[in-house]
């Protein structure tokens, strides 16, 4: 079984990017919602209740194949720093983190699927992937699921499709979402008419950590609303149509910046680069703030190679719980702005300035180019 | 009483008036601004709140509201209400018609369309071929077509075991 310290230490596969063009669409992340037949829903449930339903779904869960050598803890033996640094990872959600006894999260070595046992539904499975790679993560989790299904006794219903505490998540029970990075439309300030175009046909545009929380660093969620009525395979199309169209316009909106305002944005991106290298405190959201434009600058040419993952790695080191993980004890909001500073001077010491000579030879924007205005697309 | 559109305490209540029926919305202070039911110059907005669900049979829901409970989890309607979850699978059946006003906003459709886990589908069709077999069974009694419904009686018997075995 895997050891909490160990599951820190190595970086999830998505978390380095490997191999797979995420400049603008940083992960793929597919959920399913999985309920057991006539048990009580974890949130209705008696404590004794719960643990049964625990001791039923984990052993099943941990004899996958798939999931073998992995991480599997009850909450109850987490503390709250190292829940706090799971959410952080995407690998239990923040009501997963609120919860203990009777509760689980198993994940798998990749650090590709994570389960969550006891959530507002019995089980909770999800995979993540870098770049655009929604099917994948959607096989990757279907195979797991029938698996499991031929073990554990699934509610589902003719009609309403597989049962779940909240209507909301009835049918599929699935939630399809990718997280992405849109500097150039926050930049141009198109970034509202965008995300109002992609709200309007039913998609859900929310800032980093789900629901209720704001955008930090030019980073947004798309998912689908709806789970009833539509299969897998047509909401997984309808979103990857949507999200394509999403990262086309801000291609589009890099390559206008480079091509008619190349001072400003070279002088925006250089500055972020002397902030975050000399600056003493930041909280998280101006660190973000600069981060953002550094990892914009790095897929444009001003900055070497491996540059993008390492302002991905930037992102997940300087929030609270992984910075307070990494000074070992817990801080104060102040003495984690130092911290937080120290964190990412050291990252960046051996970074070199922004090379603005080669930038505008340099520059590879793959896309076709193509105007693309966004539009619902045709049902 | 919580908030009908999130998880706030409700401190506005929303009543409307068509005709001799009422209906109620709760609300906390926050929604109730964004829906514009505080601003009483902006009644095309409250229109729309009002106006974007079905109108619920009250008849129904009165009903189900004096004896709404599951027997299998014993959650009840009151629950359905405030936390706008259900208890268990069973709940489902139980509070069939609340569901069903609650999903028409919020999905595509109302019929599951995807994946279904294996060894279900069989299951599904067997239950409808069961009711098929039942309804045609009765109807054969009824027609005094004794042949046709002792025919009818053998293959439900049949079938009934495959299926229980399965």
């Amino acid at each position: 079984m895997m050891r909490f310290t160990t599951l820190v230490k190595h970086p999830a596969d998505w978390m380095t990017g490997k191999g797979k063009e995420n400049a603008v669409v940083i992960t793929s992340r597919i959920r399913l919602a999985r309920n057991l037949r006539e048990e009580p829903f974890p949130g209705w449930a008696m404590k004794a209740e719960r643990k049964e339903i625990m001791n039923t779904i984990l052993p099943e869960v941990r004899s996958l194949a798939t999931m073998k050598d992995g991480f599997s803890q009850e909450l109850s033996n987490l503390d709250s720093l190292q829940k706090q640094v799971m959410v952080e990872r995407h690998l239990i959600s923040r009501e997963q983190a609120a919860r203990s006894e009777g509760c689980a999260a198993v994940v798998n070595r990749k650090q590709s699927l994570s389960l969550m046992v006891n959530e507002e539904d019995h089980l909770r499975m999800q995979s993540i992937y870098s770049g655009m790679r929604l099917r994948e993560a959607y096989d990757l989790l279907d195979s797991l699921d029938k698996e499991l299904e031929t073990k554990l006794r699934y509610a589902f219903d003719a009609k309403l499709g597989y049962i779940t505490a909240c209507p909301t998540n009835l049918g599929t029970g699935m939630r399809a979402s990718a997280m992405l990075h849109l500097p150039a439309l926050v930049l141009s300030n198109q970034i509202n008419q965008v995300l109002q175009a992609v709200g309007k046909i039913g998609l859900v545009v929310r800032g980093l950590f789900g629901e209720g929380t704001e955008s930090l660093g030019d980073l947004f969620q798309i998912s689908n609303q709806s789970t009833l009525g539509e299969s897998e395979e047509s909401i997984i199309d309808r979103l990857e149509r949507v999200i394509k169209q999403v990262a086309n316009h801000e291609r589009n909106a890099r390559l206008k910046m480079m091509e008619e305002d190349s001072d400003t944005l070279t002088d925006k991106i250089c500055r972020a680069y002397g902030i975050l290298k000399h600056a003493h405190l930041f909280d998280s959201k101006e660190a973000f703030t600069h981060i953002s434009l550094m990892r914009l600058g790095a897929d444009l040419g001003y900055f070497p190679e491996g540059t993008m993952q390492l302002c991905d790695e930037l992102m997940m080191e300087i929030q609270p719980a992984h910075l307070q993980l990494y000074a070992g004890k817990e801080l104060e909001p102040e003495k984690r702005d130092v911290i937080r500073a120290e964190i990412i001077r050291d990252q960046l010491q051996n970074l070199k300035p922004p090379a603005i000579s080669n930038v505008a030879n340099e520059v590879d924007i793959t896309d076709d180019g193509d105007e693309l205005p966004i539009e619902p697309p045709i049902d | 009483m919580k908030c009908q559109f999130c998880e706030q305490e409700a401190t506005v209540i929303f009543t409307k008036i068509v005709g001799d029926k009422s209906q109620k919305t709760h609300l906390c202070a926050g929604c109730a601004d964004e829906k514009g039911i505080t601003n009483l110059d902006n009644f095309n907005i409250s229109d729309m709140l009002m106006n974007d669900g079905q109108e619920t049979p009250e008849v129904g829901r009165d009903t189900l509201s004096m004896g709404g409970e599951c027997l299998q989890c014993g959650f009840t309607l009151d629950d359905l209400h405030n936390v706008g979850r259900l208890g268990c699978s069973a709940c489902y059946e139980v509070f069939e018609q609340e569901v069903r006003n609650m999903i028409g906003n919020m999905h595509k459709g109302t019929q599951h369309i995807g994946k279904v886990p294996e060894g279900m589908l069989q299951a599904i069709e067997g239950k409808e071929r069961v009711e098929d077999l039942e309804l045609k069974l009765a109807k054969a009694i009824e027609n005094e077509e004794y042949e046709k419904a002792g025919q009818y009686k053998e293959e439900l018997l049949v079938l009934r075991k495959s299926l229980s075995e399965g």
